[in-house]
């Protein structure tokens, strides 16, 4: 037990110290997120949107799809994209692999199923009568879909909370896109994985607290938001 | 001259098979109160969606200010820009009063400074001064109608359409918002269609009634309305209403109808009957009556309930006529089919 204690009071002392190898990870892990929850919000959120104002055929399945999709283990998408921009994949010239870009492509195409899906939800539970009434009053076609966004503030907020929550942790698209190289491309989570199979126990303590701080505070957000 | 403001011609409003609205020719005039009356399911609401333009006729012509307008042409926007529509069930963006109520003038181009003016104005004539930092989840049921109305009025429309303005609101409100109705019309001009249950509000706020029934105008209001069938009795045509049995003589052309109408302002209060060759008399005792305006209204039981309508200058029943044997008269040709 006496390992785990030591490796709790070395950990604070990593944080309160600013120790740089921490700090490093923390920085690449919030920068790649950052990156591609912006990318994974605007084209989520506009593909939302299109589902959920147009009726066309099979758009049951589509939802269903996405939803499927949601629950996508993250390696599985390390592999499709490592296919795509691996040496010999078709967009290998574009020497992607083991880069932050990498990382934001594999994170992009995990956040973006969520956002759309619950997305969808989120507009889909603005009471109809909201276009109705923004018609009353005259609006035309463009500004009633900027009402029923307004409307769904909220919700949509929510979906961008959910989907970081996802990929600030993860592992699998990161380790394999990224490659796990010190201060470059290697995330809290690698590091925490890294640093343990070496037995470096307090490291990956301080990380995984400050990963836990993250969560925790992505979480609050997220009810905070749900509960409007 | 009033100028109609508003016609529809040749109105058809199908669901799947179902003609919900079959209406040959409408038109309001400028500056009145229409009241819309009928049972739930006669096509009252999809009427007043139908004129502003939020629903697509199935085929038939609307023609605002003498133009031909619909919803997917492109000036219907410019054209629902001159009316409104507040809902039943009216619901308020989630925000604040103030936004609510802007939201209309906003997207017509006012400047802050204006919209602030108009806004204060306009709640404080439907009583809500000072109320223009309130969120939308602290009203009560009754304000939240009246900031939805507010958000309307506040647009000065042309035509004003109010769906069940009352109908959710306690007795208190619905008198406010009856004051409301009238002082708009009066002192705006705006031309106001709204539906209601309430036929006595009908009466009260409409300068002309426009009754629905099964989605076709009738010519009275949708009260004494009987079920049943067509059968004869030493050649005369009779309507036999089944449950409980009443037979009313008709006119030889009726054919065909299991539905017939009587206006009550046809139906006279007697104590004896009138002469049978022209007129039905049915027996039964008064149950109601209702001071109104200009008018008294009767309700007369004859094994169903029949509504009388009398002048208030021609009313001359002694007091104590409750539950007296009286009889209901009306013309033969009083009895209309649908």
């Amino acid at each position: 037990m006496n390992y785990i204690f030591e490796g709790f009071r070395r950990a604070f002392y990593l944080i309160f110290t600013f120790d740089p190898e921490v700090f490093s990870a923390v920085f690449v892990s919030l920068r790649v997120s950052c990156i591609a929850i912006v990318l994974a919000t605007i084209v989520g959120i506009a593909l939302g949107f299109l589902i959920s104002i147009n009726e066309f055929r099979s758009k049951r399945l589509l939802i269903t799809i996405l939803n499927t999709l949601m629950a996508m283990p993250t390696v599985v998408v390390g592999l499709l994209v490592y296919s795509f921009i691996s040496r010999r994949g078709p967009l290998g010239s574009l020497n992607l692999l083991y880069t932050t870009k990498a990382m934001i492509i594999g994170q992009f195409v995990l956040a973006v199923p969520i956002i759309t899906a619950l997305s969808i939800s989120a507009i889909h539970s603005v009471d109809e009568r909201i276009s109705t009434t923004a018609m009353t009053l005259g609006a035309s076609g463009r500004q009633t879909a900027i009402r029923i966004f307004l409307e769904s503030r909220f919700g949509l907020l929510a979906a961008i909370i959910a989907g970081f929550g996802r990929i600030i942790g993860e592992v699998g698209a990161a380790m394999m896109l990224g490659g796990n190289i010190r201060g470059v491309t290697r995330t809290i989570s690698t590091a925490i994985a890294l640093q343990t199979s070496m037995g470096e126990f307090a490291v990956g303590i301080a990380l995984g607290i400050i990963l836990m701080l993250v969560a925790f505070l992505i979480n609050i957000l997220f009810h905070y938001f749900q509960q409007r | 001259m009033n100028h109609p403001i508003l016609n529809v011609k040749n109105l058809k409003v199908q669901y799947a098979k179902n003609l919900v609205l079959d209406i040959p020719e409408l038109d309001f005039d400028a500056g009145m109160i229409y009241a819309l009356v009928g049972p739930n399911g006669s096509g009252k609401t999809t009427l007043l969606k139908v004129l502003n333009l939020l629903l697509e006729p199935t085929s038939g012509e609307i023609y605002f200010d003498n133009r031909a307008i619909s919803k997917s042409s492109l000036d219907a926007l410019e054209a629902r820009r001159q009316m409104t529509l507040v809902m039943q069930n009216p619901i308020l963006f989630r925000t604040s009063v103030y936004k609510n109520v802007s939201y209309g003038l906003n997207l017509r181009g006012h400047k802050k400074g204006e919209m602030d003016k108009m806004v204060s104005e306009i709640l404080e004539m439907v009583g809500l001064s000072g109320f223009e930092n309130r969120k939308y989840s602290e009203l009560s049921a009754g304000e939240a109608q009246r900031v939805a109305l507010a958000r309307g009025l506040v647009l000065n429309p042309r035509v004003l359409f109010l769906d069940e303005p009352t109908a959710n609101v306690d007795r208190r409100n619905a008198h406010i918002f009856e004051i409301l109705i009238k002082k708009v019309n009066v002192e705006r001009g705006t031309t106001i269609i709204f539906t209601t249950h309430d036929l006595s509000q009908a009466y009260r706020l409409g300068h002309k009634i426009i009754s629905l029934l099964d989605g076709c105008l009738i010519k009275s209001s949708p009260e004494n309305i009987l079920y049943g069938k067509i059968d004869s009795y030493n050649g005369r045509k009779l309507f036999v209403n089944a449950d409980p049995l009443i037979k009313l003589m008709i006119e030889d052309h009726i054919s065909r109808s299991t539905g017939v109408y009587i206006d009550p302002r046809d139906v006279i209060i007697s104590v004896e009957p009138h002469n049978p060759s022209e007129w039905n008399s049915l027996p039964g005792n008064i149950t109601s009556v209702n001071f109104e305006d200009s008018h008294v209204r009767l309700t007369v039981n004859v094994g169903i309930e029949l509504v009388a309508i009398i002048d208030r200058d021609s009313y001359q029943f002694p007091s104590d006529i409750f539950g007296k044997p009286i009889y209901a008269n009306f013309k033969i040709y009083s009895v209309h089919a649908f």
